[in-house]
């Protein structure tokens, strides 16, 4: 199946393109070509009139240029908001996910996950992560308060010893249980935290998509910058490429599958990580989705975390 | 279940003590739920070790049933039967931790607990979570038997009628504890206080040791003590920093006593995630334990440096590396820790182990008794 395949590959124009952004320099380009198509007794002044004009368009686009990368940021911000407000409106939700995690010899190693969460309009989300398999860390579960522009709150629980033990914030950038996910990939991304930029429009598989840079702006992130893919159509993530520290391009994922649920949510059934340096891969495949499972704070507070099972 | 093997190099300070003991543990759980806010919790535990009869035990960890619900925005839960809590923060020494007795036979840390049987009530909302516990019988703290390493030299005594009680209730007197507990930003925090029978057993030579041809024993004495506690932990970056201080009253080296004491332990750990450009975290840890008493203090942790370091493969086999020492500043005793675990496959974990003693001395006596007892362990558990 194609990796961008949805089930409606209709291009609407979408209301962020219909702002005026990104200048034609086709005239300039085209400079010389006129001025032979010239007479030779005007060629010589025409070309200079033209060189001077197009010197002077330069020198207004080059005015210009903070006003156009600016309009490049807000067209990414919109977008990106544009994004959130699709994923969000949901309340609360569950869902099953088995992680398949393959070494570059192609073995496989399995966990399942039950996986709950609440939305919090006003601030970040709280999500419960409970491992089911491998055996020996059953019912061990992670806690999750998002928060908006402040490192979240995480805790980990772990019902051999009934601790429930904090996590330091730094821990974003490690490695979710070997996966070739991070904390910080598996964590409900805030608008606050990142700085975004539309790059430019272009097809993915039979799809339109959209590119944009999010630029984390979290110290304790893992990448220097994001390039997202989201469809035109319904504004869906459809590929992220992570690029590390120093800018080399470390992983990509990609979204597939998607369902639409209650007629509003869409919901990917499988994500792929694939780690360029290390020729590993992580599979999520997501199942049993649910919505309005009247789930509330109590579900995501710690007393809810000593009850998990 | 697991099976687990200790070999000891040395040989034993006592006649009857083996060079080695091997053990096989079980420990199912039973979980029912009929309704989501009903369910029993059942969780029993058995060790068969070949070697000490005491070490082969059999316990009920949990075995509780709880049921929770909201009066608008009051949360509440109950729980009654057996149960397992866990209060504090630190590694090396969990001083405000005091509702479940310390299953001592299962690894000279004591971080294993027996079932504690109780009535426990918490409520909770946005001001925090408030526990209430009463604790109606007194479980006495397991000791290894003649045959056993790791135990004191003359041995204790465990016979239920060789207990001593200060209060005339004996086992049979009603303990209350609470704990207060609270999130604030990125500091979580409890405050709790216990009333009741100690957990921490005053060890009292038998009448007629030290004379000849007679056979010297420990017999635990169990006296009142109240004990309030303060725990809390809080994040910031890459450090995590954890507290915990009692002031506790009841008894000394003597027996029961008036005078209350301060005991605290302060540190924290800082991890450097993917260190060398790897997917592998290397955790540092520094802690300081002190008991206002000093060295009439009745636990060993009265002026002791903890360090460790924890090496995380972050790999799918969940490697582990730890080395853990632990200084006694005021007699120089001290213990080395090295413990690796690997998963070998979806149902299978690997633990090996060696704890080694050094510049023991006879004055600190908590450890000379057991300076020939280093060991190592090997552990194979099967979960399904």
């Amino acid at each position: 199946m194609n990796t961008f395949g949805a089930p409606d590959s209709h291009v609407k124009d979408r209301w962020w393109n219909r702002r005026p952004g990104i200048l034609e320099f086709q005239t300039c380009g085209s400079v010389g070509v006129s001025g032979h198509r010239q007479s030779q007794i005007y060629s010589v002044r025409l070309t200079y009139t033209l060189l001077f004009l197009c010197l002077f368009m330069l020198g207004v686009v080059f005015s210009v240029q903070p006003t156009l990368a600016q309009s490049a940021k807000e067209k990414g911000l919109r977008i990106a908001q544009a994004a959130y407000d699709v994923e969000s409106g949901f309340g609360d939700s569950t869902a099953e996910m088995s992680m398949i995690l393959r070494n570059k010899r192609g073995q496989e190693s399995r966990r399942t996950i039950r996986i709950k969460t609440l939305e919090v309009p006003d601030g970040g989300n709280k999500t419960l992560f409970v491992f089911d398999n491998p055996r020996d860390v059953k019912g061990t579960a992670f806690l999750t308060h998002g928060h908006k522009t402040k490192p979240d709150d995480q805790w980990i629980y772990l019902p051999a010893l009934k601790r429930v033990k904090r996590i330091s914030s730094s821990k974003r950038s490690g490695s979710f249980m070997g996966s070739e996910f991070s904390y910080e990939d598996l964590s409900t991304p805030e608008i606050e935290k990142y700085q975004y930029e539309w790059i430019r429009d272009e097809p993915c598989g039979i799809l339109s998509c959209t590119v944009t840079e999010w630029i984390p702006l979290e110290s304790g992130s893992g990448y220097s910058r994001l390039l997202v893919w989201h469809d035109r159509n319904e504004i869906l993530p459809r590929k992220t490429e992570y690029y590390d520290r120093r800018n080399a391009h470390l992983k990509t994922l990609t979204h597939e599958d998607y369902n639409q649920y209650l007629e509003k949510h869409w919901r990917p059934g499988k994500l792929n990580m694939i780690n360029h340096v290390t020729g590993k891969s992580t599979e999520l495949n997501w199942e049993n989705y649910s919505f309005n499972t009247g789930l509330d704070d109590r579900d995501f507070s710690q007393t809810g975390l000593r009850r998990v099972r | 279940m697991a099976f687990e093997s200790r070999i000891y190099p040395t040989k034993p300070l006592y006649p009857q003590q083996k060079a080695h003991d091997h053990s096989l543990t079980f420990e199912p759980t039973v979980f029912f739920e009929n309704q989501a806010s009903h369910s029993f919790t059942f969780t029993p535990f058995l060790r068969f070790d070949a070697s000490d009869n005491e070490r082969t035990h059999v316990d009920i960890r949990e075995a509780y049933f709880l049921t929770f619900g909201d009066i608008g925005s009051l949360e509440w839960e109950f729980r009654i039967g057996i149960d397992q809590i866990f209060w504090g923060t630190a590694e090396s020494n969990n001083p405000v931790n005091i509702i479940n007795q310390t299953d001592q036979v299962e690894h000279p840390n004591g971080n294993e607990k027996l079932g504690q049987p109780m009535l426990h009530g918490t409520l909770a909302g946005d001001w925090g979570i408030l526990d209430l516990f009463a604790l109606p019988f007194h479980r006495p703290r397991t000791y290894p038997g003649n045959s056993g390493r790791l135990r004191t030299a003359n041995p204790v005594l465990l016979a239920d009628h060789s207990m001593e009680y200060e209060d005339s209730s004996g086992k049979r007197h009603v303990d209350f504890a609470t704990r207060y507990s609270h999130t604030i930003g990125s500091v979580d925090f409890g405050i709790s206080y216990f009333k009741g029978t100690s957990r921490e057993p005053l060890l009292i030579s038998s009448s007629g040791c030290g004379q000849p041809l007679k056979d010297c024993f420990l017999r635990q004495q169990y006296n009142q003590v109240s004990q309030f506690g303060l725990d809390l932990q809080f994040a910031q970056d890459a450090f995590l920093g954890k507290a915990e201080i009692i002031n506790r009253k009841g008894f000394d080296r003597q027996g029961p006593s008036k005078k209350s004491h301060n005991a605290f332990v302060i540190g924290g750990e800082y991890t450097l995630y993917g260190i060398f450009d790897s997917d592998a975290d290397l955790t540092l840890f520094g802690e300081y334990n002190r008991d206002g008493r000093g060295r009439t203090a009745t636990t060993s942790f009265q002026d002791d440096i903890f360090l460790a370091t924890r090496y995380t493969f972050n790999d799918v086999e969940d490697t582990n590396f730890t080395a853990s020492l632990l200084h006694d500043m005021d007699y120089e005793t001290k213990s080395l820790n090295l413990e690796f675990t690997r998963r070998l496959n979806d149902n299978v974990s690997l633990k090996v182990e060696g704890l080694t003693f050094f510049d023991t001395d006879q004055t600190d006596a908590a450890t000379w008794q057991i300076r020939d007892d280093d060991y190592v362990l090997v552990n194979l558990s099967f979960s399904y």
